[in-house]
């Protein structure tokens, strides 16, 4: 099997910095994890329901972990952008809905290959996402866990966007408050990702723009709108997606070629390697 | 001096067409640097094709240097295909065709300029190591030819 090489220096120095980062917030880690209601067997009694959003004394949501509280993170939410309408009720262009179906017969993720997926990729991973809020700093981060082990970061400042951005895997993100939403613009994305696990495709003029509401202390709402006059022929926003708080959820090491358990994903099955595919799609 | 010059040119020119296909490599099919060639039976000629999509038309350059010359037409057609059922991870369905029909006119060598039509098939559509395969005509002329993404 064709092993790529992973560039264990960054992975490591981004581990390093989310642990800086929320130590430096002054969250308290490595407390036990609360138990999660879940309703058990017969008569048992309902779950309470949640407590609220918690808000930092300014009175904004905070979005990640609570000082003082557990660590924790965000469960995977995101599917298939598509979902909850028709998917023939997206605007694809006829090349953009030819390249979807195809990736539906020839699943070949570039995240599965340990690539960084950037906007609502994101959300889909299983091992989930921590967010890292700096407010002295006036940015956020959202870190990957499994996967790529990235991070992006989201501006939070007030700045306009750069004049010419080199596109990444994670583009150039600003976001600013409307009330309890946090609204992300990405720009500055290049064209190796899919935005989904379902390969909802797009090309480098995409505008993402991403709503995160936490509605209470166990449940983030996002949403998308997709902008991209490269794939489709007028922006479209998805449904809302839930993403589930996991208190004790924390960063921890994942060097995605080694513990990497679906090299099936990555090129053909294990009996029947695919060597025509040199390059990742 | 002046060989030295030109090939400075011809490199930086290369490098930085390939510079700029560089920021679209997955998404509109056609769009990157493509390298291969044409020409018939062991005749062959090297192309070089850079296309570029901005959302409605393909633009784009033949063989960047001092012979450059502008793609006249670029287009993809698409033949739909019966994907695998959402939220299936199957392997089976029949994946789209998609067709390529390209024009530009370069010199032939004997001071005049030949039109030349391509029509060709992207093989691997939605991976990095596409290819379009196909013939190409330039009036009574004919043969095949291939080309690679970059």
């Amino acid at each position: 099997m064709r092993i790529q090489s992973i560039n264990l220096f960054a992975k490591t120095s981004a581990l390093g910095l989310a642990i800086v980062l929320t130590g430096s917030i002054g969250v308290a880690a490595q407390a036990p994890a609360p138990a999660q209601g879940r309703g058990g067997g017969r008569g048992a009694a309902p779950a309470p329901p949640a407590p609220p959003t918690p808000r930092r004394a300014d009175g904004k949501p905070i979005l990640g972990s609570v000082p003082g509280q557990p660590v924790g993170g965000w469960g995977a939410g995101v599917t298939t952008l598509p979902r909850g309408g028709a998917l023939e009720e997206v605007p694809f262009q006829p090349w953009a809905r030819a390249v979807y179906d195809i990736r539906q017969i020839d699943q070949f993720e570039p995240h599965t290959r340990c690539k960084a997926s950037g906007v609502s990729r994101q959300f889909s991973t299983p091992y989930g996402t921590e967010f890292v809020e700096v407010p002295d700093l006036q940015r956020m981060y959202i870190m990957d866990n499994g996967g790529p082990n990235s991070y992006r970061i989201i501006y939070l400042d007030g700045r306009s966007f750069p004049q010419n951005i080199a596109p990444t895997n994670y583009g150039y993100s600003i976001g600013h408050w409307e009330g309890d939403t946090l609204v992300v613009e990405t720009r500055g994305l290049n064209e190796k990702f899919w935005m989904d696990t379902r390969g909802t495709p797009h090309t480098s003029q995409l505008k993402f723009t991403e709503r995160f509401t936490r509605s209470d202390m166990n449940t983030l709402k996002y949403q998308a709108t997709i902008d991209d006059p490269g794939a489709y022929t007028k922006p479209w926003t998805t449904t809302v997606f839930e993403l589930r708080w996991r208190p004790g959820d924390e960063l921890f090491e994942y060097i995605c070629q080694q513990s990497n358990y679906g090299p099936e994903l990555m090129v053909g099955s294990q009996e029947d390697v695919d060597n025509t595919r040199f390059f990742v799609p | 001096m002046r060989m030295t010059t030109v090939r400075t040119f011809i490199l930086l020119a290369f490098v930085m067409a390939i510079a700029v296909a560089g920021a679209a490599q997955e998404g509109y099919p056609l769009a990157g640097t493509w390298y291969g060639d044409y020409g018939t039976g062991s005749q062959k000629h090297d192309l070089t094709v850079i296309m570029k999509w901005d959302g409605r038309t393909v633009t784009g350059t033949v063989n960047p240097g001092p012979n450059a010359t502008p793609i006249k037409s670029a287009v993809m057609n698409i033949t739909p295909g019966k994907p695998a059922p959402e939220g299936r991870n199957s392997t089976t369905g029949t994946p789209p065709v998609f067709k390529v029909h390209l024009e530009f006119d370069a010199p032939n060598g004997s001071g005049a300029t030949d039109h030349l039509v391509f029509e060709g098939t992207i093989q691997n559509p939605v991976a990095g190591n596409r290819r379009i395969t196909g013939t190409w005509t330039a009036g009574a002329e004919r043969g095949t030819f291939q080309l690679r993404r970059l």
